[in-house]
């Protein structure tokens, strides 16, 4: 065997370095950092979609926004049903302003008793 | 007894990782992606990998393993990305998940190949392009040595970590990181001994 590491002046063997640091390298120079990114990015992107609670968490400002939104349509429209009631319950009593069967009839009463007392003080 | 010519790093060949230095950039992008922008999830990706493999590479006996637990670290780091916090070092953060994985991928394996015939085990991986002999030598040295011994040797002596973030990423004490190295180092000195003597 004719190979013997170089021995630095500080104890180094920059031979068995460099061995160890080769059969740790990468295969593959360049292409494989690319492949490996690839791969990193794809299982990442996979777990996003895998994840509601992500997803949830990612579009939080969205929904307190349309939920506050939402908040305020039923307001609106509760405020707005409240008034048109309020609205036909004026009407209908704007238009029952005839009046009443007691009232009428009360009316006719009054007429008769009034055609009586004519005809009792009359001559 | 002739002095062993054969003596690992003393001191790691790569630069020291500079995992507590966030820049600026860095850390708007970790909150971009915090709130659920993936183009910057995206460049974090890009800037991270390379290192977070060269730690899975470190702790799993293959290259494919390494990869899934790569995969597998990113996605945890993505589910717990909202538990980051904004003073924490980024890289030092990932690189603790990705250990992890990679040390979960290694106690899935060792319960398979518990299962599997005996005759599959404790069998070389012979990379056919290996091209010297110290290579095929040294492959067969480090699948022998405990995994943890493995990795700590890995991570200080080719990544270049100190004994301090060996120890926050494989979760054991600094002092058994630095205990660990020298036991591996002792292992592959004494397992590769003949091949520097035979000159």
């Amino acid at each position: 065997m004719k190979m013997e590491p170089r021995i630095g002046p500080d104890g180094r063997d920059d031979e068995l370095t460099r061995a160890l640091r080769a059969i740790h390298a990468p295969p593959g120079g360049e292409a494989f950092w690319e492949g490996l990114e690839r791969r990193i990015l794809a299982r990442v992107s996979a777990n996003e979609e895998d994840s509601w609670w992500r997803q949830l968490s990612r579009w939080r400002h969205g929904l307190a926004i349309a939920g506050a939104a939402a908040l305020v349509m039923a307001a609106l429209v509760a405020q707005h049903s409240n008034h048109a009631r309020s609205l036909a319950a004026y009407r209908e009593i704007e238009s029952s302003r005839v009046a009443p069967v007691q009232v009428a009839s009360e009316t006719e009463r009054e007429a008769s008793r009034d055609v009586t007392l004519r005809y009792v003080m009359g001559p | 007894m002739t002095a062993l010519p054969l003596h690992i790093l003393d001191r790691p060949l790569a630069a020291p990782t500079a995992e507590s230095a966030q820049p600026d950039s860095e850390r708007a992008l970790v909150h971009e992606a915090q709130s659920g922008s993936e183009t910057a999830f995206a460049m974090l990706v890009h800037t991270h990998m390379r290192r977070a493999y060269a730690v899975a590479r470190a702790i799993c006996a293959t290259h494919e393993d390494a990869e899934d637990a790569v995969q597998d670290g990113f996605l945890h780091a993505y589910r717990a990305l909202e538990r980051f916090r904004p003073e924490q070092a980024f890289a030092a953060w990932l690189n603790r998940i990705v250990a992890n994985a990679a040390l979960d991928i290694g106690r899935r394996r060792k319960v398979r190949d518990a299962d599997s015939l005996p005759e599959t085990l404790s069998m070389p991986q012979f990379d056919p392009s290996e091209r010297s002999e110290l290579r095929g030598r040294l492959t067969v040295a480090l699948e022998v040595l405990p995994d943890r011994q493995r990795s700590v040797l890995v991570l200080h002596d080719v990544e270049g970590y100190t004994h301090g973030e060996i120890g926050t990423m494989l979760g054991i004490p600094e002092g058994t990181a630095r205990s660990d190295l020298h036991h591996a180092r002792a292992s592959l000195r004494e397992r590769l001994r003949d091949l520097w003597s035979e000159r």
